[in-house]
């Protein structure tokens, strides 16, 4: 390949392009640790949980009724959907909305997200910019169109200069987004340090709490329970299971073998 | 990593946590082999589209030696064949790109 066209002082080598790498990759496990010092544990509702628990249970038996014999199943049906004595039917929970605006605890959730997250890497950012501004830092190895010079080489104002040549504060982001799955290496699973991963969670939890109308959801649960049938499948299971060989010779010893990777 | 679909009849039942053991596996190794591939790269001095194409090769053959690992009972461990092919592509890329500037930069440029 044909040799770069500019000669770049060593110090900048020792002095910027190290220095950057390192206050990306500490400023990130030290968020790392800092989300976890002020991690405050979600307050959960006593109610809302035996109600999810209670939705899961009649889920559970629509799936699986057909493995309990018929009068099990009625049983179960009865405490669920019967007109008076029912679960679904007599218990009704006063709805109170949740207002992210005036809720504290998701509000500090968010605050406590956007201030670990956003708000070290945006005053880095500017740090960085402003304090190693001027001067080219290194040669990015794939060629760039002109459109990209004046996002990557902030402050210098060469025309001719080739817009591979980027300063610091691209480098600095190309150091963010590329040490985002080194984390996950050194930090291990669910590490907090990594940002997309944050912010997805942030986007999926505010669609995974519990639905804040339990009635309609138990309405619904309701109406799925009514039409289930119940077809016993195990009904013929003493002739099934008679009429042919079960080979319990071999049976535990090839079934569950748990194997390393 | 665990193989643990245990064979029965019926439904499979599916351990949530080895679920997420084993893809935990595969990311280590794809970003273990993209920062060692940039770091090729630059040190190599490619450009442009040679680099690309070195990151997609040397992908292709990281899902190769998973599947060869994996064996014929890979759907003990894996729900699916492709999750070992393009798992982790992208987030691989970005560290394939960061490490081989550094190293082309540290080699090259100076």
């Amino acid at each position: 390949m044909a040799d770069p066209e500019l000669l770049l002082d060593s110090s900048i080598r020792m002095w910027v392009v190290l220095p950057i790498v390192f206050i990306t990759f500490f400023v990130g496990i030290i968020r790392h640790y800092v989300t976890q010092l002020l991690h405050s544990d979600k307050k959960v509702d006593l109610e809302q949980v035996s109600d999810s628990q209670v939705l899961l249970r009649s889920r559970v038996l629509r799936e699986n009724g057909k493995y309990i014999p018929r009068q099990s199943f009625t049983m179960r049906k009865h405490f669920f959907n019967d007109a008076e004595t029912g679960f679904f039917k007599k218990v009704k929970r006063k709805v109170v909305p949740k207002n992210p605006m005036t809720d504290t605890s998701m509000l500090t959730d968010m605050m406590k997200g956007n201030l670990t997250n956003v708000l070290p890497m945006i005053v880095i950012g500017g740090w960085i910019n402003w304090a190693f501004s001027g001067f080219v830092i290194t040669k990015v190895p794939f060629p760039l169109t002109l459109r990209f010079k004046p996002m990557l080489q902030r402050g210098i104002d060469l025309l001719s200069l080739d817009a591979s040549w980027v300063s610091s504060a691209s480098w600095y982001f190309l150091n963010v987004f590329g040490l985002r799955s080194m984390y996950s290496l050194i930090l291990g699973q669910d590490n907090a340090a990594d940002q997309s991963r944050v912010m997805q969670d942030q986007m999926t939890g505010a669609a995974m709490a519990m639905p804040p109308d339990p009635n309609k959801a138990f309405k619904s649960e309701w109406e799925a329970l009514e039409i289930v049938e119940h077809k016993w499948a195990l009904e013929n299971v003493e002739e099934e299971l008679m009429s042919r060989d079960l080979n319990f010779g071999t049976f535990f010893s090839q079934d569950i073998k748990s194997t390393m990777f | 990593m665990a193989g643990v679909v245990a064979k029965r009849e019926g439904p499979q039942f599916i351990s949530e946590v080895s679920v997420r053991g084993n893809a935990a596996v595969l990311d280590y190794c794809r970003t273990s082999l993209s920062a060692l591939s940039g770091a090729t790269a630059g040190i190599l001095g490619l450009t442009g589209l040679y680099g690309f194409i070195f990151y997609l090769i040397s992908a292709f053959l990281l899902s190769l030696l998973l599947i060869l690992k994996a064996g014929r009972r890979w759907n003990k461990c894996f729900k699916s064949r492709r999750l070992l092919f393009t798992g982790g592509l992208v987030g691989g890329l970005f560290t394939y790109v960061l490490f081989w500037t550094f190293l082309y930069g540290m080699v090259h440029v100076y």
